[in-house]
């Protein structure tokens, strides 16, 4: 890595915003490069210093607020590439992505673990009065009805 | 309740066990058994059909039924409301049940096993059989059997057999701490030299559809070849209740869910043993299931439809009794079983 790309990046790797390979990049550059790592530490000193300037808060001069808004006003808006690139920034891609693997790990999960139909203790029932037909005990009127009873129901379900 | 109606069913039974016998108790109650269980190869009939469970709600069907011998039947269902108008055709091989209410023609073939003699060796062992006085059932004439177990010696059941055609014209059934399980009966009954057979052809009328109905599973006496074809290592019981013994066996794929069965007779009653790799209770439906321990481990029981549903799980497998037999003694089966 050059120091003019380590110093492009230098900002998004304070903020911790580099994804991690090309965070590690920076952090073995910075360890070999004085000239680099004062650089970075200019950086984190003069982001401190606003930050204590400004840990009250305080209310910005309506210049400063119609100066903001005239800025704002004046930039163009974004062109597509520009919102796509902004959309495929590493902060906004990896939490989608992370999410997108979990979501995709909980159906799968759920295949595997509720695929298979609860076994009701009518349909033991059924069975056991089923494959009991042939017992001396068996009185068959009740067992048809018991049997039959299922398909009716499927049926029912079934209907429109 | 429960309890008084027991006692007053066991001191019913032996007193009607204890009424002297006519010069006809020396039958041979095995045989009228037995000439029982098939009377319905010999002869033809028409008439009306009341059975009642008893449980934790009581449940009846009311059905008439037409027999042509010796394999054609044909049962029309008056009660419960769920199933009236239902119509069931069938000969012993196939049945067809028609369901008017969705035009729907079920094509059913589980009823072969129907046609499975009585083992009268094994109810010989487990059993004796009284032979009683002549007492009338819908209007006919008909012997009373009880049979009695010779391990418990309460009464597992009581048959009325016509004296003229051996049919069963009423059956009660008890479970072992002798209360009634389940009473069937015929409310009228004449029997004819043949019905039309009209009665019994399996057609598919105009605006209704055939299909298939529920697959239940082909069993087989062989446990070898059932065992074999599971994807777990099945556990068998190490004792059985008295008198009972490994009959038959079946393997289901319910879904992603493969299940074993083991059904255990002994000659009269009917235990199942359902074996399946989920380790988790099966989904309660009707009344909602007890606590009961087997073993030192938790199971749960329910009372559905005529029948006892025990379930526990250990090692990773789930196990689940079915039965007419009280939750107390399905519990100490399953606690024989070592897992």
């Amino acid at each position: 890595m050059t120091c003019q790309e380590c110093r492009n990046q230098l900002l998004d790797y304070t903020r911790h915003e580099l994804d991690a390979a090309q965070d590690a990049l920076i952090f073995e550059h910075l360890s070999t490069c004085a000239d680099c790592r004062a650089r970075q530490q200019a950086e984190v000193d003069l982001t401190d210093a606003i930050r204590a300037q400004y840990a009250e808060d305080r209310e910005l001069p309506m210049a400063v607020i119609a100066g903001v808004r005239q800025a704002m006003r004046s930039r163009p808006a974004p062109t597509f590439v520009e919102t796509v690139r902004a959309a495929l920034r590493p902060a906004i891609v990896a939490p989608a992505a992370a999410a997108v693997l979990i979501i995709a790990g909980l159906v799968r999960f759920s295949q595997l673990h509720q695929a298979s139909p609860a076994l009701t203790s009518s349909y033991f029932v059924r069975q056991h009065v089923a494959q009991t037909l042939g017992s001396p005990s068996s009185d068959r009127s009740w067992s048809a009805y018991l049997l039959t009873s299922e398909n009716a129901k499927t049926a029912e379900a079934g209907a429109p | 309740m429960r309890r008084k109606r027991a006692l007053f069913l066991i001191a019913a039974a032996a007193a009607w066990l204890l009424l002297p016998c006519r010069a006809g108790a020396a039958t041979d109650g095995y045989a009228l058994l037995k000439q029982a269980v098939s009377a319905d190869d010999h002869v033809s009939f028409s008439g009306t059909i009341t059975s009642l469970m008893y449980g934790q709600s009581t449940t009846a069907t009311v059905v008439r039924i037409e027999h042509r011998a010796p394999n054609q039947w044909r049962l029309w269902y008056v009660a419960p409301a769920d199933a009236y108008g239902r119509l069931i055709v069938s000969n012993e091989s196939v049945q067809y049940q028609y369901e008017p209410k969705t035009g729907k023609v079920f094509s059913n073939d589980w009823i072969s096993p129907l046609v499975a003699a009585p083992d009268v060796a094994r109810i010989r062992r487990n059993y004796s059989v009284l032979v009683a006085d002549l007492a009338t059932v819908a209007g006919r004439s008909a012997r009373r059997l009880a049979l009695v177990s010779n391990y418990t010696h309460t009464l597992a059941q009581r048959l009325w057999i016509d004296s003229e055609t051996n049919l069963v014209l009423r059956r009660e059934v008890y479970h072992a701490d002798s209360t009634l399980a389940a009473k069937t009966e015929f409310d009228n009954i004449a029997f004819v030299k043949d019905l039309p057979p009209d009665l019994f052809k399996m057609s598919v009328p105009a605006g209704m559809t055939l299909v298939p109905g529920t697959d239940y599973g082909t069993s087989t006496p062989d446990l070898t070849a059932v065992t074999s074809r599971l994807t777990f290592k099945a556990v068998a019981p190490s004792e059985l209740a008295d008198g009972f013994a490994f009959e038959k066996g079946s393997v289901e794929q319910r879904g992603r869910v493969q299940s074993a069965e083991f059904v255990y007779s002994d000659g009269l009653r009917s235990i199942s043993l359902f074996e399946n790799p989920t380790g988790r209770f099966p989904d309660f439906d009707g009344p909602p299931p007890k606590p009961i321990e087997v073993g030192a481990l938790a199971g749960k029981y329910q009372l559905l439809t005529g029948q006892t549903l025990l379930s526990w799980n250990a090692t990773g497998l789930n196990f689940t009794m079915v039965g007419d037999i009280t939750a107390k003694e399905l519990a100490r089966i399953a606690s024989l079983i070592k897992t």
